[in-house]
């Protein structure tokens, strides 16, 4: 038996983890907090987002207030007062041991998977179920595990280990504790329904599943009190909802796109599909339209442009959740979607397909790192972030020749990005749920193990050689330009070159305004308390959370190395495309230097301040563009303008009809009956009778329609 | 064919028999206790007899000859087994779900209710099971008079006796109508034997026999009122609305379950869509469509949650027409097929609907669709619920509301141009429909509640939400070899006529 006929149990684990916390550990976790007074009853849970808001807290009518005395103990933000119950750990080690379990077979699929150029070429599907079959519908759920898989499984299961267990310290003493591990499980079944599936109906389910538990857990805190009008403070609720239906306005062109594959090949299966020659007598036009609309689905669940405006609001959930979702897995999804259908979008549809995931992944790349220049809460800049480097993932897939180039950098980016969010969650919890950086400043002293392993990803992500991100995006680029040669598009390369400096430049600048500042060790790179300008007491944070730091610095630091060293990087390639050492092309050293270019810039502005950062804001136009860069473009005030415009005018008929048709039955029915007085009795013989003539007359009518019909009066 | 009263044929009667029995003493139990949920307990676990039995049945004629008892007026078949499982099932959810209900709101001691229940439920029982004119008529009865009674169970609500006396004359109406039209069954192939009727219409009659169109237009009246068609539906939104709400699902799943069943059972087993006759399609096409539009559309309007269920329910019974429409056009199992698995996943998608709103209903005493705002934080895990069932009934995919419309709309395409207009419409309404269901789930998160307090679920009300949730996962899951199951039942109808 090799590992790979196991793979059924890779989604198992973490699903019988729910379902033990679900059916045991919540119900006895509930109970313990009643008993200890913590959870008055019949409430569902006192949370209450960011410490940084306490004014609101005392506005919030529901909690005993048992939770708010014991919430300066704790420390941290969060307004989780309370202590963790022995049933609400027991659940998640359940969770942890589980996805221990997943992380070590997806391990051991993955070795084997490399060691086997046989299986690396054939794959291996296992046969689940017949859904059903009507007719000649047939439907069957597969899973199927491929290289891409293999890669994902990896991902998935990894950084969802780590955040099991980081989630243990970061949502200690919260209410629902118990709760959050149950959704979390469920997300990570959900994302590997959705790479292991092997027809599209089965990735589906896995999608729309992933969708919902993104939007759960956006919401996790769904009772948090609304903040002040105005403010820019997450709110839970309405940032859940607009994850939701933002995603669904690109699953939708997906499902159209689905279908029309469907329609003119008959069938779900991903590798027949995926074989050109089931095309031979289908447009190719079909097909490029086809491929276009399925993008659109990727284009929602990446948060690319113009669908991009639910990623920043979904921070509002816990960080764990932006690591892991909305970071490491669920927004590569539509990486994964594309690379999925590699071989159909750039064989089977036109040159267009591929053109516009190019346009719309380069754009998006360069659009929200501009936008992360100037925002000052630590995870928005993250999730600009994000978005840009989802942005580059769908560049790599446009201009390479395999799909290697972007799986790549989702691989790296997974790791060195959930290490950003887990820091930034070490960072918000030592802080007191202050997300704002100019009430950071000089952390580094505080909390030396998350500032060391946020640098290792900090200078991953900016492609600083030798460390991951490096790799990765190096491929990219180099790719752009390869393909600039090819086609006399340069434009992908200079969008991606230049968003590479903004990357080093906004990332670094988040570094020093979080743990540096001028005045600290190593010309600003290590602060201290000098350097703090906020007033919780900062702490480092406990060992369930430093670990997973610690043990993602060195896939951040290590795996593009290891990758390139090991034949991994051909991994995917299958031959056609072979990565060399980057280190050995001159065209490396142009990435290098522009990355190094934004770093020394924004050592220079935020880390020895020699530059004040007022140089940017002081003149007239830079004062407008950092308006416009601060405001994100307003797309989110055109989107809410557009909306407002349909919706009010949708709502304001609806109204107008609620108001004279509705009501005006309602009252007039009201009205009547109040003048026919303790007549009512005859109003209602007389709607009897109109029902018994209809039942009555309906009956001779269609009898009448039917002698007509068949002619038997003539008999 | 069995001439004796022996034990074989108590046995095949068994289920209703000790269903009725169960009544007696749930009914009796009043007398001797006060504890209501003695009583209530009782009742529940006393469907464990009815149900085992009808698993004795089902695996004692599984494949075989259908079985008759009492010179045919009782088939036991596979068709008939699956109606028996159908109901008790409902049954058992209505009871459940009722406890604290009619404790709270109603002033009438506990056995009397389930007593009436369960007797409704044992002519629900015999409807699917008849194999003669006039068991069904009998069977129709003894299933729709303790659902009056039940209208008017809510002894100080006006609207709750308006309700019943409204049902009561309705009902005669319907049952007059049905009757006659059995009657001119009967007069056209001189037996009320259903078996009978397939071989006398097979040999003697063919179309255009007057007796026989205005028999099958009444039998189709009469039943059509069970299952709220149009234009027999007028009753349903005003008595959903005045009768207590655990009534009103039974209403809704019970009454139209019952009234299909019995509707396949004389079409089929007595042979009447075997014969050539467009004019009965046709009949039932209109009607169809008509019910789906007056369904949805009418849905659309309303503001009392009741009242949009009972439009839902009667768009609902629009799609079960069209299959039965393609039953008749196409004259195979298929529509049957297509049409008893919708049921199915009808009764349990409306049994979770009806749960959140009882919890709402029982918490507050409020049943507007505007009284649903912020449901969803009131509480979280019946509005959940709630959600999913009513996704489920507007038929979002993959759950299985839109694998048995799938189905329903599969086995009616291509069926002539006719038949593709009707899918057509279906479709359409189905889009329509989408529109007030999500409606409801909107409220339940998106608006913000007047108050934010938390609803507190009684237990019986949320183990039924966990039921139906539950169930639509594994119909939706188990959904292929549940209807490769389900085919042997509506095959079994069919199976009958060769003989």
């Amino acid at each position: 038996m090799s590992p790979v006929e196991f793979v059924p149990v890779i989604p198992l684990l973490p699903l019988v983890a729910m379902v033990i916390i679900f059916l045991v550990t919540r119900p006895l976790d509930i109970a313990a907090q009643r008993r200890a007074g913590l959870r008055p009853t019949g409430v569902s849970g006192g949370h209450n987002v960011g410490g940084a808001t306490a004014g609101h807290e005392q506005a919030e009518t529901h909690g005993s207030g048992a939770d708010h005395d014991e919430h300066d103990d704790h420390g941290g933000g969060h307004g989780h007062g309370g202590v963790t119950t022995f049933w609400g750990l027991a659940g998640a080690v359940v969770a942890v041991v589980a996805m221990v379990g997943a992380f070590g077979l997806a391990l051991a699929i993955f070795f084997q998977f490399l060691g086997s150029p046989a299986l690396q070429k054939s794959g291996y599907t296992v046969h689940l179920w017949n859904w059903f079959s009507f007719g000649p519908l047939h439907y069957v759920i597969d899973f199927r595990v491929d290289t891409l898989t293999a890669i994902m499984l990896i991902v998935v299961t990894g950084v969802s280990m780590l955040v099991h267990l980081y989630s243990i310290g970061y949502m200690a003493g919260d209410l629902g504790f118990s709760r959050f591990f149950m959704e979390l499980a469920l997300f990570t079944v959900s994302m590997l329904i959705l790479v292991l599936g092997a027809n599209i109906l089965v990735l589906f389910i896995g999608w729309e599943l992933v969708g919902l538990s993104s939007y759960l857990l956006i919401g996790f805190w769904f009772d948090a009190a609304p903040p002040p009008a105005g403010s820019d403070l997450p709110y839970p609720p309405p940032a859940a909802l607009k994850a939701f239906v933002t995603t669904r306005v690109g699953d939708f062109a997906m499902l159209i796109g689905i279908l029309m594959l469907f329609v003119t090949t008959g069938t779900f299966t991903f590798t027949t599909l995926n074989t050109p020659a089931t095309y031979q007598h289908i447009d190719q036009f079909t097909v490029t339209v086809a491929m276009i609309l399925i993008f659109c689905g990727a284009v929602g669940k990446s948060a690319q442009f113009p669908l991009h405006v639910w990623l920043p609001d979904a921070m509002a959930g816990p960080t764990p959740v932006s690591a892991l979702i909305h970071a490491a897995t669920m927004v590569a999804a539509g990486v994964y979607l594309v690379a999925r259908f590699f071989p159909l979008y750039s064989q089977v549809a036109g040159p267009q397909s591929l053109e516009v995931v190019g346009w719309i992944g380069s754009f998006t790349a360069i659009f929200a790192a501009v936008i992360a220049l100037a925002q000052n809460d630590i995870k928005k800049v993250l999730a600009y972030s994000t978005i840009s480097q989802l942005g580059y993932m769908f560049v790599g897939l446009a201009v390479a020749p395999t799909d290697a180039t972007g799986i790549f950098h989702l691989f790296t980016h997974a790791f060195f990005k959930a290490l950003l969010f887990l820091g930034s969650g070490s960072v918000i919890h030592a802080v007191a749920g202050n997300q704002d950086m100019r009430k950071m400043g000089g952390l580094a002293k505080y909390m030396p193990i998350t500032a060391v392993t946020f640098l290792v990803a900090t200078l991953s992500i900016s492609g600083f050689p030798l460390f991951s991100g490096f790799f990765s995006k190096d491929a990219i680029i180099g790719e752009a330009f390869t393909y600039g040669q090819a086609n006399g598009n340069f434009w992908f390369y200079g969008l991606t070159l230049f968003t590479a400096f903004l990357t080093a430049f906004y990332m670094f600048r988040l570094f020093f305004m979080t743990f540096g500042g001028r005045g600290g060790a190593f010309g600003g790179f290590w602060g201290n308390e000098r350097q703090y300008r906020g007033e919780a007491h900062p702490h480092e944070s406990t060992w369930t959370m430093t670990v997973p730091l610690i043990l993602l610095a060195f896939p951040s630091a290590l795996v593009g190395f290891w990758s390139i060293n090991s034949g991994f990087a051909n991994f995917l390639t299958a031959g056609i495309q072979t990565y060399d050492n980057p280190l050995f092309d001159p065209l490396t050293y142009v990435g290098v230097a522009v990355a190094l270019l934004g770093i020394g810039l924004a050592w220079l502005v935020y880390g020895l301040e020699v530059v004040p950062a007022r140089v940017f804001t002081s003149n007239p136009v830079g004062r407008a563009a950092y308006t416009v860069m601060i405001n994100k473009f307003y797309v989110d005030e055109f989107y809410g303008w557009v909306i407002q415009y349909i919706a009010l005018g949708l709502s304001h008929g609806a109204e107008l009809f609620d108001t004279y048709i509705i009501d005006g039955i309602v009252n007039g029915s009201a009205t009547s009956v109040q003048r026919i007085g303790d007549a009512t009795r005859r109003t209602e013989t007389g709607v009897l009778q109109n029902y018994g003539a209809a039942i009555f007359g309906g009956a001779l009518i269609i009898a009448l329609a039917v002698f007509i019909a068949t002619g038997a009066f003539v008999h | 064919m069995t001439s004796t009263i022996g034990l074989p044929q108590i046995w095949l009667l068994s289920p209703e028999l000790s269903l009725t029995l169960l009544s007696f003493v749930v009914l009796g139990l009043d007398l001797v206790t006060r504890r209501k949920m003695v009583t209530w307990v009782t009742a529940l676990i006393g469907l464990v007899i009815p149900l085992a039995l009808t698993f004795s049945l089902a695996f004692n004629t599984f494949g075989s000859r259908p079985a008759t008892a009492f010179y045919g007026m009782l088939v036991v078949d596979d068709f008939a087994i699956y109606f028996k499982l159908l109901f008790l099932l409902m049954g058992f959810c209505v009871i459940l779900v009722s406890y604290q209900y009619i404790e709270k709101y109603l002033r009438v001691t506990p056995g009397e209710y389930y007593a009436i229940i369960l007797m409704s439920l044992a002519g629900m029982m015999l409807m699917g099971s008849s194999g003669e004119l006039i068991t069904i008529y009998i069977s129709f009865e003894l299933a729709s008079i303790p659902l009056y009674i039940l209208a008017g169970l809510s002894r100080t609500d006006t609207r709750s006796a308006e309700a019943a006396v409204k049902y009561v004359l309705l009902g005669a109406m319907s049952s007059a109508i049905l009757l006659y039209g059995l009657a001119l069954l009967y007069g056209a192939t001189g037996t009320t034997d259903m078996l009978e009727i397939a071989r006398a219409t097979a040999n003697v009659l063919h179309t255009g026999n007057l007796l026989l169109i205005v028999g099958e237009v009444f039998v189709f009246a009469g039943f059509g009122f069970k299952v709220s068609a149009v234009p027999f539906h007028m009753w349903a939104p005003d008595i959903y609305e005045g009768a207590p709400t655990p009534s009103t699902l039974f209403f809704s799943v019970g009454s139209k379950a019952a009234g299909f069943a019995a509707l396949l059972r004389i079409f089929v087993f007595s042979g009447l869509v075997s014969l050539n006759n467009s004019y009965l399609w046709v009949m039932v096409a209109v009607v169809a469509a008509l019910t789906m539009i007056v369904g949805n559309v009418g849905a659309l309007l309303q503001s009392n949650i009741k009242r949009m269920m009972a439009y839902s329910s009667i768009g609902q019974a629009g799609y079960l027409l069209v299959g039965f429409a393609a039953l008749i056009i196409h004259k195979t199992s298929a529509g049957s097929q297509a049409m008893m698995i919708f049921l199915f996943v009808f009764v349990v998608t409306n049994i979770g609907a009806f749960a959140g709103i009882i919890a709402l209903g029982d918490a507050t005493g409020r049943e507007n669709i505007r009284d649903f705002d912020g449901f969803g934080r009131r509480s979280p895990w019946i509005a959940a619920g709630m959600a999913v069932c009513f996704l489920a009934l507007a038929g979002i995919p993959p759950m299985a509301g839109f694998l048995s419309k799938l189905v329903i709309f599969w086995a009616a395409w291509g069926q002539g141009s006719g038949m593709t207009i009707l899918v057509i419409i279906g479709l359409l309404m189905s889009a329509v429909s989408i529109v007030y269901y999500a409606n409801v789930v909107w409220r339940m998160y998106v608006i913000e509640p007047e108050k934010r307090e938390y609803i507190q679920t009684p237990v019986g009300v949320g183990l039924t939400m966990a039921i139906a949730v539950i169930g639509i996962i594994v119909l939706t899951i188990v959904f292929g070899p549940l209807l490769a199951q389900i085919g042997l039942g509506a095959n079994s109808l069919f199976g009958a006529l060769v003989h």
